[in-house]
This record gives structure tokens, C-alpha cells and sequence, in this order.
């Protein structure tokens, strides 16, 4: 019975996306400028920040590329759930889904499902295009390694971003988690500069963030062969923080579904 | 005996943020509000029965209680037999909810493929999905439109769209929150034969509808309930309502050469009440409504009085009890039976 609920969640997903198919467009779009920006940067700054970029491989775009691309994932976990309930509740479409017997925690998963799709269609896009016109060198990618790293990423971001519904179900806007982990930890998670030439103790405050070796692993994996063993420590802190995550966000949720339909406000935005 | 709907002193009392949330989240709510108060009923396996009430009277509060969407304060609801709050799951498997809001689908598919999706929500498999569609997307008319983006429905259609979707579950009872709101007179005929010949006689189905439209009731409803301000005031079928308040018989009398002021005051001599005189062309021909007390001689005192003063009567009619003065009575008065 899930496969099928699963797929109509897709198909329903694809058909709604495909209908407006210049927004589409207008995404990839937005995806080679965005390739073509740090393509730039990075040849404007050249060898000057390589000591900083040396256990990455020493080059700015690639350096970048990948974090812009594999953050995508953090993102996706933070934001798709609350989002998926916001438009439903604006929609209108929630009671109606929320009356059949499908359970809510079922619907949020199952209609994240195609987010995540489109997320690693994005990276691969990123990829392909960074590869093929730009000379991103994935030679050494250890592919098995980066498919476990955005597993272990869905996990950890998918608690978070539970947590983040949660509140949303419950004050219908303005969630803190989704601002701290998502703003923030771009600033601090390593996206667009390694952490190290952050202050020491601004550092320390990047551990705390599943971002930080996500992206490390990440660019360990894909730009430089890492074997599993070499990103043991990375994949599990990731574990450790779906670990801890995860049943507090089933929790955090529950409540919060509880909440909303004690006050009556499941519907309403 | 099972009840396919019955509830127990069912109560909602929406309470405004308290504590960290006061502070988060801004609440139309200033003090507690008792939606639904202790609200008691049963209905039978295969009864057409209507939750009738003004606006803001508790009837989709309780609506949604029974479909699982609101918690209930305190209180008891089942539906055929099953708890709503200790077993939701099963619950949801006898329900069909139709809501007021024809916001409820994807306005960028087809009514076809927006009902396969909600097909999949109700576990109905998928070798079974697209004859339950056709099946219920043919009960309700809408075989030639179903492939039509929603958004190009209208309101009737959206309507109608909403009722198959609730019956892909063959639900034992069909929740209808006030189903021909904004529709008009044509459509809303349609789709009152829809549910009083299709659903209640043909099919047999359970039907528990809110509306406020009394007239909508006595076509479609065994019985109903009267509700305001969260509280049942009367349930029975429209007759025995009418039988219940009447207590007063209502007239219309067309009067000649008879001042509008002084057939007032000959109105008032004769003990009616409400009143209403109109002048018909402003030179002593007038028309007033009034309701005499059942079986005493006020009209005949009326009428005798008019001649007497010197006016003639053109016509004098016993109008029937308007099912809207009933519920008017009922609500102004807060009977509770």
C-alpha cells in the first residue's frame, strides 16, 4: 500500500510541476548562472586562498561547487516538511488528506519524497555542469561513499526539519529552527568558505551543526576518493545527530499535531 | 443498539494561547469559547439527519469532531459503534467528509487524476483505483468533466468533485458541511436530489449534513437537530417542531377606507402581537400581518372593529407557520427539549 501512495504523491507532484513548465526552465536556468558566478570568482582568486583549501583539494570552484550543491540536501530536509504543510494549509488540501486514513506523519514523509528527487536531479545537474564546462574533476569520486554521506544528511536534516513542522503546525509562521539551521549554518557550515578561517571559538560552534561534516564528507568523497574508513568520523556524527534527532522530532511532532487539532487551528495559515 | 452517529455530552471549549505561545502566536481569542456544549445525540443507520443553526452556532466544530480533525474537551463520539478519539484510524474508514471549503483539491490537475490521488490516501488499491473513480465520478454526473483541470470547474461541479471524493471510501456515513452553500438554485437542486434519492433512498447511506437553510432541511432531513451557540435546543423531525413552537397562528388582512394608525390601534385593542401594517396607496388601504394566540376571538374582534370604525375588509388569510419563524422562535427563545 505505500509503494502506491508513495508513486501518487509523485505522479501527483510531477503533473503539478510540469505544469508550469517555464518556471521549470527558469530553475536550471538559475543553476548554470549560479555554476558560472563561482566558476568566475574562483578564477578571479585564483591560487591565493589554496593553503586554506589544501585537504579539499586546493581549488575554489570545486571547493564551492560542491558545497553549493550538496547543501542543497540540508536544505531540502529543513524546508520540505513545514513547507509541505504550509501549502497544504493554504491550499486548502490538508483536511481533506488529513480525513482519509493515511497517517499525517505518512503524508509530510511521503510528499517530501519528490523534493528530495528534484534536490538530487539539481546536484547531478550541478555536477554535469561544473564537469562538463567548467573542468570539476570527479575522477576520484568515490560515488558508494557520497550516496551513504546524503543518506546519513537526509536523516540528520529530516529530524531537524520535522522539528521545524512542528512549529509551523503550531504558529503557522516563523520557525526558529529552520532560521538557525538553515541561515545560519550557511554562514557556518563551511558552503562557501572552509570554517578554518573562522575565529577559533566560531569554529567550535560549527561542530554543532550536522552542515559542518555533511560538506566535509562530501568534498572528502567526491573530490578526493575517501574511503569509508576516512569517513567514518564524519558519517557518524551524522549518525549520532539523526540518532538523537530523529525520535525527538517524532515526538516534537506528535505533540504538535496533537496541539493543533486541540485548538482547531490544523487548517488554518 | 449501534448508532451510526452518537455522541455524549460531547463539549469544545477553544481556550486562547497560554504561556510561550501567548507570546508566539497571535489568537483571535481573547477569553475561552464554548464551541460545542454538551452536546448529546444519536442518529440511526440510514437516516438523513441535518444540524441546523445560525452561523457560528458549533455545527462544523462538531462536524469535524466527528470526522477526527478536532479533539473534543470532554465527551464521548463515535461513529458506526467506533470511538473517534480512541480509535481514529478505524474511524476514518467509515467516514466521508464533504467540507464547505471547495479549496480542497489540486487546482492544477483534473478532477480525475485529483481523485486517483485521494483514492491512494484511502488505501484503495491500485488495481482497484480507476473503476472506484469511474464509479463515483459516474453517481455524481461528472463522467464527461472528470478529465477537466479542476480549475476550470464551477462551483457545482467543485461540489460534486468534493461528494465523489468522499464516497471513493464507501463511507458509512456521509458528513456534509453545509453542501449547497453558494450555489445556485439550480445546482443546489441537483444536488439536494443527489443526496435525498441517490445516497439516502437508493444507497441507504447515513447522511449527517449542516446547513442553515431551513428549507434545505424539510426536503432532505428525517430529522434534525437545532443548534446555537454550541447547544442542542431541539431534535425531532420539522414536524414535530412546528408542532412544538407553534403556539400562534399568523394572518394577513387587506383593509379599505381605514386609516393605517387607526387599524393599528384596533390591532392592539384586540390582544395580537407582531404587528406589521403597510399602507397600499397612501389613502386608507392597508395590509397587515399580525399572529393571534391559538383559538381565541382576537380576529374576530379585529375584523368587527374595522367594520365597526367604518373601514371594509378586502380579504383576511390564515397564512401556513413558516419553518424560518419556527427556527427564529426556537433560537431567540433558547427552547430545549
Amino acid at each position: 500500500m505505500i509503494p502506491s501512495k508513495v508513486l501518487a504523491f509523485l505522479r501527483k507532484d510531477l503533473k503539478l510541476e510540469m505544469s508550469y513548465r517555464f518556471s521549470f526552465l527558469m530553475h536550471f536556468l538559475s543553476i548554470f548562472l549560479s555554476v558560472a558566478i563561482f566558476f568566475f570568482i574562483s578564477k578571479l582568486i585564483g591560487s591565493s586562498v589554496s593553503a586554506h583549501l589544501k585537504d579539499y583539494g586546493g581549488n575554489y570552484f570545486s571547493f564551492a561547487l560542491v558545497g553549493i550543491a550538496f547543501s542543497n540536501f540540508l536544505g531540502t530536509g529543513l524546508s520540505s516538511f513545514s513547507s509541505i504543510i504550509s501549502s497544504a494549509q493554504s491550499e486548502g488540501t490538508v483536511e481533506a488528506m488529513l480525513v482519509t486514513p493515511t497517517k499525517v506523519s505518512s503524508i509530510i514523509v511521503m510528499a517530501s519524497i519528490w523534493d528530495f528527487l528534484m534536490t538530487t536531479f539539481d546536484v547531478l545537474v550541478y555536477l554535469a555542469l561544473g564537469a562538463l564546462l567548467f573542468g570539476l574533476n570527479l575522477s576520484q569520486s568515490n560515488i558508494p561513499a557520497a550516496a551513504l554521506i546524503i543518506f546519513l544528511t537526509i536523516l540528520a536534516s529530516s529530524g531537524l526539519g520535522i522539528i521545524s513542522a512542528s512549529f509551523i503546525m503550531v504558529l503557522k509562521r516563523g520557525d526558529p529552527v529552520n532560521w538557525l539551521f538553515g541561515s545560519f549554518s550557511s554562514f557556518i557550515g563551511g558552503t562557501y568558505f572552509p570554517v578554518t578561517v573562522l575565529p577559533d571559538w566560531l569554529q567550535k560552534v560549527s561542530y554543532l551543526f550536522p552542515m559542518f561534516y555533511a560538506l566535509r564528507a562530501m568534498r572528502h568523497a567526491v573530490l578526493q576518493g575517501f574511503s569509508f574508513t576516512a569517513l567514518l568520523p564524519d558519517m557518524g556524527a551524522l549518525a549520532l545527530f539523526s540518532i538523537i534527532i530523529l525520535p525527538i522530532s517524532i515526538i516534537m511532532f506528535k505533540w504538535a499535531v496533537k496541539l493543533a487539532k486541540t485548538d482547531g487551528s490544523l487548517v488554518t495559515y | 443498539m449501534v448508532y451510526a452517529v452518537e455522541t455524549e455530552r460531547v463539549t469544545k471549549i477553544f481556550y486562547p494561547p497560554r504561556g510561550v505561545l501567548r507570546l508566539l502566536s497571535k489568537s483571535p481569542l481573547k477569553d475561552k469559547l464554548t464551541a460545542v456544549d454538551e452536546v448529546t445525540l444519536q442518529v440511526n443507520e440510514g437516516e438523513v439527519f441535518g444540524l441546523l443553526g445560525p452561523n457560528g452556532a458549533g455545527k462544523t466544530t462538531l462536524i469535524k469532531m466527528l470526522c477526527t480533525l478536532i479533539r473534543p474537551t470532554s465527551g464521548r463520539a463515535s461513529v458506526g459503534g467506533v470511538d473517534v478519539l480512541e480509535a481514529e484510524d478505524a474511524a476514518k474508514r467509515l467516514i466521508g467528509l464533504v467540507a464547505a471549503d471547495e479549496r480542497s483539491f489540486y487546482w492544477r490537475l483534473t478532477g480525475r487524476e485529483n481523485l486517483e490521488f485521494f483514492a491512494s490516501l484511502y488505501n484503495i488499491p491500485r488495481n482497484g483505483l480507476k473503476r472506484a473513480v469511474d464509479e463515483v465520478v459516474e453517481q455524481v454526473g461528472l463522467s464527461g468533466a472528470a478529465d477537466n483541470m479542476f480549475y476550470s470547474f464551477s462551483s457545482g461541479m467543485k461540489q460534486k468533485l468534493g461528494i465523489a471524493r468522499a464516497l471513493l471510501i464507501n463511507p458509512k456515513v456521509l458528513f456534509l458541511d453545509e453542501p449547497t452553500r453558494s450555489l445556485d438554485p439550480i445546482t443546489a437542486q441537483n444536488i439536494k436530489v443527489l443526496i435525498r434519492k441517490q445516497f439516502a433512498d437508493s444507497q441507504g447511506r447515513t447522511i449527517f449534513l449542516s446547513t442553515h437553510r431551513l428549507d434545505e432541511a424539510e426536503q432532505l432531513c428525517d430529522r434534525i437537530a437545532i443548534m446555537d451557540k454550541g447547544r442542542i435546543l431541539f431534535t425531532g423531525s420539522v414536524d414535530e417542531l412546528r408542532r412544538r413552537v407553534r403556539r400562534s397562528e399568523r394572518f394577513v388582512v387587506e383593509t379599505r377606507n381605514f386609516p393605517e394608525k387607526h387599524l393599528a390601534d384596533v390591532a392592539l385593542q384586540s390582544n395580537l402581537s407582531n404587528i406589521s401594517v403597510n399602507s397600499l396607496d397612501g389613502n386608507g388601504s392597508c395590509r397587515m400581518e399580525f399572529h393571534a394566540a391559538d383559538g381565541d376571538d382576537s380576529v374576530s374582534r379585529l375584523l368587527s372593529g374595522i367594520i365597526t370604525g367604518g373601514g371594509s375588509v378586502i380579504s383576511c388569510q390564515k397564512q401556513d407557520c413558516r419553518l424560518e419563524d419556527l427556527f427564529i422562535d426556537m433560537v431567540k427563545g433558547g427552547h430545549a427539549n
